[in-house]
């Protein structure tokens, strides 16, 4: 078993359930890629990394870059091209005296060895063969994972980067964000990744995440912007800043409404911030001489007190989304349904002009060690309706850890054939620290 | 997953013949389309009942994206709804609870129809009440061409209707108009009209060398 097949086992779900995509089975893997044998992750055995300033005096005048002039004690240089440690016992360089450069030209590069531009006129850069002996690629999280017996039709990473057209703020939505940090004693998470039906159609992902902290107040935010209005990408990310901006404001007394578990005074601020929003989202598309109608998004937040001694947490939405719990491995929704007995109704509240009272409730009754999962339909779809997703994501999410960044995109990203919408999601793992 | 079916019931009486190739091309064109997108394969279903003396499920509810090609259609014979409507309703009564016990959820069916004429059988009007009395009643787009009669296609459709536009659109254009709505029916309501919101039934509202027809009122 090789690197990977050591990975599949740790990421993978239940095994007739997920189905875990091969490293380099898509065009971003087919690169000669050459691991320099010196790179050591886990084992202890190998001596620590001398500091740049420790080592410094020895080859080069501290604080200056390595000067690739003087190469003179070969044996002591150390290569962090690529920002790996180079192996400092290997010879990094050809024999001392440069090679013979043929009168015309260059000397062609040897095979296998990197050159870098800035010593091409003088010797090759380092030489680091494959060792079959010491471990390969460090096991990363790989292409997305699948559920169900065939992946989405679609290609699983996006497409050409997106031209700049009329509307210049569309191609510089990045296809996927991630972000994270801590909040008192939470750890926060979030993603926002482009549908594959979006990358199809070569629009812009129209989901949107934001997370601040505004004064001791943490705002975790997600937006998505309706797939029917033309300007929605400007519309949720629009809501999620203007979020932020007019809470500062009300900061202050969201906070004590919070900390006293005071759910009408919460409400009724969260009702004046979400006005404040809608008003100032409503501007923003006048500015620009589009229709309000056109920003349409939805917008759901949490927010947390950063003192780590006050377990409340205020949420606040209008329109449709996820949000969760996942306790002991079991997943609950917070959220009332609106209308159990309703079929498909893909009906949504929306800012800026159409919604009613924005969603505003206290969770009073979290314990250490849940998960708070709040999301855009793109997630609590296959979520609720795929149970091997619920499942993966509960074995991904409910270890006991906090994903690192990387860690956590690839977990959001689990595929499932028909669900093809962009996906936002904040975690909030509860005294994670 | 979220799964929309689609069952095109046509006509494939001896009138038909004169035109029936230009149906089995806008077929393939179909096929290539649907089978070469990934936001509509991943969630549509497609089936092809053919009817004449009697009816045939030509190809039972296959994902486009894992057959190679769709069968042809054949002309002959009389032309009975009665037995387009038992099998269509046998194949929508078999087909959606099977994709619900493999877990999907399953959108109401979309039946696209086609005739070219009137009803020779007699009580056909039976088995087209029982298809809607069924559990899994179906929305059915009825389109009619040649001889068809108007007022039978408005009572066969459930949701939108469309007669070919007097004698100066020829039956091959109005088939290919036909096949072409049938197409973008299925690309939208898959892609949905509104964007990541659910998949809700597209129809256009005019289709080209096709007049509208009033649907019967209960």
């Amino acid at each position: 078993m090789n690197g990977d097949g050591q990975l599949n086992e740790e990421h993978g779900g239940r095994a007739d359930a997920v189905h875990l995509a091969e490293h380099g089975a898509g065009p971003v893997g087919e690169w000669p890629f050459v691991q320099p044998r010196a790179v050591q992750w886990t084992e202890q055995s190998e001596p620590a990394p001398p500091s740049w300033p420790h080592r410094a005096p020895q080859a080069q005048p501290a604080q200056q870059p390595p000067q690739y002039g003087n190469y003179g004690d070969y044996g002591d240089y150390v290569d962090y091209t690529g920002g790996y440690r180079a192996e400092p016992a290997a010879p990094l360089w050809e024999p001392a005296g440069a090679p013979a450069v043929p009168d015309a030209g260059y000397a062609p590069p040897a095979p296998g060895r990197r050159q870098s531009a800035a010593v091409e006129e003088t010797v090759p850069i380092a030489v680091l063969p494959p060792d079959a002996d010491r471990p390969g690629r460090q096991p990363a999280p790989g292409p997305a994972a699948h559920t169900g017996a065939r992946p989405p039709a679609y290609p699983a990473e996006p497409g050409e980067l997106t031209e700049v057209g009329s509307d210049l703020f569309a191609a510089m939505v990045p296809d996927t964000v991630v972000d994270g940090g801590t909040v008192g004693a939470a750890a926060v998470r979030a993603v926002s990744v482009r549908g594959d039906s979006h990358r199809y159609a070569k629009e812009c992902r129209q989901d949107s995440v934001l997370l601040v902290r505004v004064g001791g107040l943490a705002v975790l935010a997600v937006a998505d912007g309706v797939g029917s209005a033309r300007y929605s990408h400007r519309g949720s990310a629009g809501a999620c800043r203007l979020l932020v901006s007019c809470l500062i404001s009300q900061a202050d007394r969201l906070t004590a409404a919070l900390l006293a578990g005071d759910r009408n005074a919460f409400a009724s601020c969260a009702g004046v911030v979400m006005g404040r929003v809608a008003a100032r989202l409503q501007e923003e598309a006048d500015k620009q001489d589009h229709a309000p109608a056109d920003y349409a998004t939805t917008l759901r937040a949490l927010l947390v007190p950063t003192d780590p001694q006050h377990p409340v947490r205020g949420f606040l939405a209008v329109g449709d989304g996820g949000l969760f719990r996942l306790r002991a491995g079991h997943w609950t929704s917070l959220e009332r349904s609106a209308d159990e007995g309703a079929v498909f109704d893909t009906g949504t509240d929306a800012l800026p002009v159409n919604f009613g009272a924005p969603v505003a409730e206290l969770i009073t009754d979290g314990l250490p060690g849940d998960l708070l999962v709040m999301c855009t339909d793109g997630l609590s779809n296959p979520l609720v309706k795929e149970p091997d997703v619920a499942e993966f994501l509960a074995r991904q999410w409910g270890a006991g850890q906090v994903p690192g960044l990387t860690d956590f995109l690839w977990q959001t990203q689990i595929r499932a054939r028909s669900y093809d919408d962009d996906r936002s999601v904040v975690c909030l793992w509860e005294g994670a620290r | 997953m979220q799964i929309l079916p689609f069952y095109l019931v046509c006509d494939e009486s001896g009138s038909m013949s004169g035109d029936i190739d230009v149906l089995n091309e806008a077929l393939l064109a179909l096929h290539n389309e649907i089978s070469t997108n990934p936001t509509i394969s991943d969630k549509t279903r497609f089936a092809l009942i053919g009817f004449s003396d009697d009816a045939a499920e030509l190809q039972q509810l296959v994902d486009l994206g894992e057959v190679s090609q769709l069968p042809k259609l054949e002309a002959g014979g009389f032309t009975s709804f009665g037995s387009a409507f038992r099998v269509l309703r046998s194949a929508i009564e078999r087909d959606v609870p099977a994709l619900k016990a493999e877990g999907h959820d399953v959108y109401r069916p979309v039946v696209f129809f086609l005739s070219d004429g009137v009803p020779t059988d007699g009580g056909w009007e039976a088995a087209h009440e029982a298809l809607l009395g069924s559990a899994y009643r179906p929305h059915i787009i009825a389109f009619g061409i040649g001889t068809a009669d108007r007022s039978v296609i408005g009572h066969v459709a459930t949701f939108k209707a469309f007669m070919q536009q007097g004698d100066n659109v020829k039956p091959a254009e109005a088939l290919k108009e036909f096949a072409g709505s049938l197409t973008r029916s299925i690309v939208r309501s898959a892609s949905g009209g509104r964007a990541g919101e659910g998949m809700s039934l597209q129809v256009d509202d005019h289709v080209p060398g096709f007049t509208s027809v009033s649907l019967d009122k209960l």
